[in-house]
C-alpha cells in the first residue's frame, strides 16, 4: 500500500510484506505526488535526479503553472508579467441584428443580445442595423451608464455623410457627477478631436473620408489617460492619438454616443457599439452589417 | 439549338464618392434587340435592392457576405421587348451603389432563360484567389455566367484575371464585367461567361483577385432557344433539313 506520508512498503494490515523493492517504488512516486507534485511550488519546477525529487527554479524550456496574480517569476522571466491574462468582459453591445429599418430608437429597441440604452435623445431611426442619426442642429444620441469604471474599452462603427456645420460631438463620457472626462467630435474637415473636460481639443486626427465607415477603438487606460484609435473597414490603422491627458481623473460613469451637442452633420451612422471592462482595442465586430 | 451569345455590356453606374441609396442608371447595353436577355448586376453592402418593375430575380436574388468587408451581389434579368430604358437601381438607406447590365442573345425567349438552379457562396476566406461554385445544367446549349463581388474600397477595372475551370468551356470562359469604385464604403463585382454544349455539372470557375477579401459568388446558367421551325439546320456539308 502507497499513500502520501506513509512508511514504505505498508500492507492493508498495517505490516511489513513482500515484493518490497517495486511497492516502495510505487510508495515513492505516489508519496511524490501527493505530498511535492500537489503542493504548490511558488514558481519551482520539480526535478528529479534519479534518486529524488526536489522544487527547483526552473529554466529555458520549463513549462511553469502558477495561480493568477503571482507576479513573482523565480528563473528568469520578467517579475510582474502574468503568465495567464484575465480577458475583458463585455458591458454593454448593441448591434442591432433583426431590428427592422425605419425603426425608431428607444431605450427598449434592440436586437437580439443587445444591452438596452439608458437613455436616448431625439429618436435616432435604424436602418440596416446602423443608428442613424439624421443632419440636424440638435442633440441625438443613445447612451449607457451606471458603469462606474476606471478604465474601459469601447468600440463603435461611424460614417458620416456630410461635412459639420462647426465641432461636432459624436461621443461623450462623464463621470457619476456628469462632469465630462472626455469627448470625441469631427470638425468641419472631418478630422476626429479628442477633448477634455473643458472641451479643449487635445488631438486632431486625420481627416476621414465623408462617405466611409471607419472603426473607433476608445480606452480609458488611466485614471486620466485616453487613447483613440481609428480603423478603415480594411482593418489599418487610419489615425490614432497615442495616450493623452484628460483633466478629470474620476471614474466613467456614462457614455453618450451620437451627436451630443447643437452642431449639424450628417446624416451620422453609428453601429457595432460595445464596451469592455478593460482598456483594449474591442477588435472589428465579425460579421458586420453596415 | 445554339449557345446563347454575349451582345455588350452597358455602362456602368454607382453612387456618388460620398455613398447613397440612389438610384443609380446602368446604361442599357449596345446593339440590343428584342428577346435579347439583359443581366442587371449590383454590387452594395449587404442591403436589400429595391424591386424594379419587369426585372426578375436570379435565383435568390443576391448572395450576402457578411463576413469582414461585407458586400452582396444581386443578380437580376429581363426579356428585353424593345421599348425598355435603362432602370433606375435603388437601396433604401443604402451605403452604396455600383450596378451593371449586360445582354445576351439567342437564349429562350419564353419563360425564364434561368436554366437549373444558380450556385452561390459566400466565401469567408480573404485571399486573392477566388472560386465561383459550379452547377448543373438541365439543357444543351447553355452560357454558364460566373460573377463575384467584394467590398473591397477600390477604383479598378483590373480586379479579376486568370478565369478558368477543370470544366472545358466553348466558348472559353471571357470576362465581360469588371468594376470596382470607391463610393461609401466601396466595393465591386466581376463576371465572365463559357458555353456548355453539352448538359450536366460544370466545376467551379476560379481565378485571382488583385486585392483578396471576403467575396460573395454565383453562377448560373442561360439557356438558348430552340431553333425556329423553318430555319435550316445543316446537318452535313451535303445535306440539309428543311
Amino acid at each position: 500500500m502507497a499513500g502520501p506520508n506513509l512508511p514504505t512498503n505498508i500492507a492493508a494490515g498495517g505490516t511489513t510484506t513482500g515484493h518490497k523493492a517495486h511497492t516502495d517504488t510505487v510508495h515513492t512516486y505516489v508519496d511524490k505526488l501527493d505530498t511535492t507534485f500537489l503542493t504548490p511550488t511558488l514558481g519551482k519546477v520539480l526535478t528529479a535526479n534519479g534518486t529524488t525529487w526536489a522544487p527547483a527554479d526552473p529554466t529555458s524550456g520549463d513549462i511553469i503553472i502558477r495561480e493568477i496574480g503571482d507576479t513573482s517569476i523565480p528563473g528568469g522571466t520578467p517579475a510582474g508579467t502574468l503568465l495567464f491574462t484575465k480577458l475583458p468582459i463585455t458591458l454593454k453591445k448593441w448591434d442591432g441584428v433583426g431590428v427592422e429599418d425605419g425603426a425608431t430608437v428607444t431605450t427598449s429597441t434592440v436586437g437580439s443580445g443587445d444591452s438596452i440604452f439608458s437613455a436616448v435623445a431625439s429618436t435616432p431611426t435604424v436602418t440596416a442595423s446602423e443608428i442613424v442619426i439624421a443632419n440636424a442642429a440638435s442633440a441625438s444620441n443613445v447612451a449607457w451608464d451606471g458603469f462606474n469604471r476606471s478604465q474601459f474599452g469601447l468600440r463603435f462603427y461611424f460614417r458620416n455623410d456630410a461635412l459639420s456645420s462647426g465641432n461636432a460631438n459624436i461621443l461623450a463620457v462623464t463621470d457619476l457627477t456628469a462632469v465630462v472626462l472626455f469627448k470625441i467630435s469631427i470638425n468641419t474637415s472631418n478630422q476626429p478631436q479628442l477633448r477634455n473636460t473643458a472641451s479643449t481639443s487635445i488631438w486632431n486626427g486625420t481627416a476621414m473620408t465623408i462617405g466611409k465607415t471607419y472603426r473607433f477603438e476608445v480606452a480609458k487606460t488611466g485614471a486620466s489617460t485616453v487613447t483613440v484609435k481609428v480603423y478603415t473597414l480594411a482593418g489599418t490603422i487610419h489615425t490614432q492619438s497615442g495616450s493623452q491627458t484628460i483633466t478629470t481623473s474620476s471614474d466613467m460613469d456614462k457614455i453618450v454616443i451620437g451627436r451630443e451637442n447643437s452642431v449639424a452633420y450628417g446624416p451620422g451612422h453609428f453601429s457595432h457599439l460595445a464596451v469592455v471592462d478593460t482598456a483594449v482595442d474591442v477588435g472589428a465586430y465579425p460579421s458586420a452589417i453596415f | 439549338m445554339a449557345i446563347p451569345t454575349f451582345v455588350a455590356a452597358g455602362t456602368q453606374a454607382q453612387t456618388s464618392n460620398v455613398g447613397g441609396a440612389g438610384p443609380v442608371t446602368p446604361g442599357l447595353p449596345a446593339g440590343i434587340a428584342a428577346d435579347d436577355i439583359l443581366i442587371l448586376m449590383v454590387e452594395a453592402a449587404n442591403e436589400p435592392v429595391n424591386a424594379i418593375s419587369g426585372w426578375t430575380a436570379v435565383g435568390s436574388g443576391a448572395v450576402v457576405q457578411a463576413t469582414g468587408l461585407v458586400t452582396d451581389l444581386t443578380v437580376r434579368w429581363l426579356r428585353y421587348t424593345g421599348s425598355e430604358s435603362a432602370p433606375a437601381v435603388s437601396i433604401t438607406g443604402a451605403n452604396h451603389v455600383i450596378a451593371r447590365i449586360a445582354a445576351f442573345r439567342g437564349c429562350v425567349t419564353t419563360g425564364s432563360p434561368i436554366n437549373g438552379t444558380p450556385a452561390v457562396n459566400a466565401d469567408n476566406g480573404t485571399t486573392t484567389a477566388f472560386s465561383v461554385p459550379g452547377g448543373t445544367t438541365t439543357a444543351a446549349d447553355c452560357l454558364v455566367v460566373a460573377a463575384l463581388s467584394t467590398g473591397t474600397d477600390i477604383t479598378s477595372t483590373t480586379m479579376a484575371s486568370g478565369w478558368a475551370s477543370t470544366t472545358t468551356f466553348s466558348p472559353a470562359l471571357t470576362e465581360f464585367f469588371d468594376n470596382w469604385h470607391v463610393t461609401g464604403n466601396g466595393g465591386g463585382f466581376a463576371a465572365a461567361y463559357g458555353g456548355r454544349a453539352a448538359s450536366g455539372a460544370y466545376n467551379a470557375i476560379t481565378g485571382t483577385l488583385t486585392t483578396g477579401n471576403t467575396k460573395a459568388t454565383m453562377s448560373f446558367a442561360l439557356q438558348g432557344a430552340t431553333v425556329a421551325e423553318g430555319t435550316p439546320i445543316l446537318a452535313t456539308p451535303a445535306m440539309r433539313i428543311w
